[in-house]
């Protein structure tokens, strides 16, 4: 369209207006006299509604609406946190991890576990004269006896590291663990701890480390007569499966120990192999698992992970599969786990 | 009592085209003069703008809509932007829509309940005024017709209307020019010739 016919319809437009010849009221005031009034303080203004929407548009058109924006919406998040922590404690929960991906089917795991302590004995390097004992943990749990929500938040995780000489001295290195991302499956912290964490470094002089069981047999009956006086066997087999997850957080076992383990494991008559998994630190492994509990006042699961060539334990981990009437944390979700990192002998401690 | 007519023509001239405006740039501090030469430059313009969005029951408070966005133009000389036209657009809008909103809220009987911007007093010549109308822009599109009446009858910029209508200013500007080359090829006699007279 040329100029001149662009000219032509804004004419055009112009001149169709309806309201071109209605008439305009004259102004009433000069300025001086709007400004006499203004300084007075007697003069008509705008509403307190125009005037913030006015605020609201200069910003828009000084283009400090979107900084603004992002200032409101950051401090809306802060006051946000801030009253879902303290005003409405109710509304908080743990961010529990995703729970491990397991087999639904499942069988007796006496076979499998005969199996992998055969393979154990098979391929069993010789007992080491190595005097130092070397316990590497991760653990992450929440309070399922909390009877409030913000405590049912709180989760407590830990990186530990022991090291045990013979005469029970020694050394431990402790760093809690922000709690892990919420929903995943693998620990955050398995290559490196977050540079935030201190680590704090406590030695203990001769007989300060205890230990629940001293000398763990080689015997399988005499371990199960060892693991009762930990756990309290009697009342379920269940104290069996945590009695062997205990028996791991202090000890580097020997191949004859691990097989004495997997024994009276075997011998637990509902624990269930459940086949492969990955724990949480990455590794491949055999799933055990063994509910206990009642669905009226919940269910709990404890699973072992087993590592199918040594027999060492990698990992333990205790899921609320039904949810107790006092409990807060909704289930199914994970409530506790111990990745077994390390449990070697070495010759000496840091 | 009312005097001066409505004219279609732009109120906010873009800035440097207007000499008053760039006067006004160029006062340095915001006292008397500045203000009386906003005054001179955009009373007539504020109500235009003032005596088409209120409704037409209400149009002889097109004065005291300027008066009041004068005021404030005044009370908050220090805060307002190097370039008024903007601002004095949206303190004019805002306040004849807070008081047509007052109006209706106490005297619900007084004013027509459909505030259109185009709503004509009901005589015989302000209906055809508003049937010409219609009939030229019964083409385009809602979109186009409310850009060119921001654009041509209230003078925002093709920034300022593009802002409003949710276009950048290059979209607005292609829209426009389309639509007028089909306003034009529509009409090519233009259904009326009458110029308004000035203020």
């Amino acid at each position: 369209m040329s100029i001149r016919d662009e000219a032509d319809a804004r004419q055009m437009l112009r001149d169709a207006d309806p309201l071109r010849n209605v008439a305009l009221p004259p102004m009433k005031l000069t300025a001086e006299e709007i400004r006499r009034q203004v300084d007075s303080g007697h003069a008509r203004l705008p509403s307190r509604q125009v005037r913030f929407k006015l605020y609201l548009a200069q910003q828009r058109l000084r283009g400090r609406w979107r900084l603004r924006l992002a200032a409101a919406t950051v401090v809306t998040a802060v006051v946000g946190v801030v009253a879902a922590v303290v005003i409405a404690p109710e509304a908080a929960m743990a961010n529990t991890p995703a729970l491990l991906d397991l087999p639904s089917t499942s069988r007796p795991a006496g076979d499998q576990l005969q199996q992998i302590a055969a393979q154990a004995a098979h391929g069993a390097a010789p007992p080491t004269s190595l005097p130092v004992t070397y316990v590497h943990l991760q653990t992450w749990s929440i309070d399922t006896t909390a009877t409030d929500a913000r405590t049912a938040a709180q989760v407590f995780a830990q990186d530990r590291q022991t090291w045990r000489a013979p005469d029970f001295s020694g050394l431990t290195w402790i760093s809690d663990l922000p709690a892990q991302k919420p929903g995943s499956r693998r620990a955050d912290y398995i290559d490196a701890l977050p540079a935030t964490s201190a680590t704090r470094r406590e030695r203990d002089g001769r007989g300060g480390l205890h230990v629940p069981i001293v000398d763990p047999s080689r015997d399988p009956a005499t371990l199960e007569e060892q693991l009762a006086v930990d756990q309290p066997t009697a009342n379920g087999q269940q104290f069996t499966v945590r009695a062997i997850a205990n028996l791991y957080r202090y000890h580097a076992l020997d191949a004859r120990q691990r097989i004495a383990a997997l024994t009276v494991l075997a011998r637990t008559t509902d624990l269930r192999y459940r086949g492969h998994t990955t724990d949480r630190a990455g590794r491949v492994g055999l799933a055990f698992s063994i509910d206990s509990g009642t669905p009226e006042d919940g269910v709990i699961e404890d699973v072992l992970v087993i590592d199918p060539t040594t027999g060492a334990l990698l990992s333990h981990e205790q899921v609320a599969l039904t949810k107790a009437p006092r409990d807060i944390t909704p289930a199914p979700a994970v409530i506790s786990y111990t990745l077994y990192l390390a449990n070697e002998k070495v010759t000496t401690t840091p | 009592m009312l005097g001066a007519a409505v004219v279609g023509a732009p109120w906010l001239t873009p800035p440097g085209r207007n000499s008053t405006e760039t006067l006004l740039k160029r006062i340095g501090p915001r006292d008397d003069a500045w203000h009386n030469a906003l005054y001179k430059a955009h009373e007539q313009d504020i109500r235009r703008l003032a005596a088409r969005k209120l409704p037409p029951g209400m149009r002889d408070l097109a004065a005291d809509v300027t008066q009041m966005v004068l005021a404030l133009a005044w009370r908050k000389r220090d805060d307002l932007p190097e370039e008024v036209g903007g601002w004095l657009y949206w303190a004019t809008h805002y306040t004849c829509l807070s008081e047509t909103r007052a109006a209706r809220k106490h005297h619900t009987g007084r004013i027509d309940e459909d505030v259109a911007e185009f709503a004509s007093p009901p005589d015989d010549e302000a209906i055809v005024a508003r049937a010409q109308y219609e009939a030229l822009v019964s083409k385009l599109k809602p979109i186009d017709r409310k850009l060119l009446e921001l654009t041509e009858f209230e003078g925002m910029t093709n920034k300022e209307a593009g802002e409003r209508l949710g276009l950048s200013e290059a979209a607005a500007a292609k829209r426009k020019s389309r639509a007028l080359a089909q306003l034009r090829r529509h009409n090519p006699q233009p259904p009326h010739a009458d110029q308004g007279d000035e203020a």
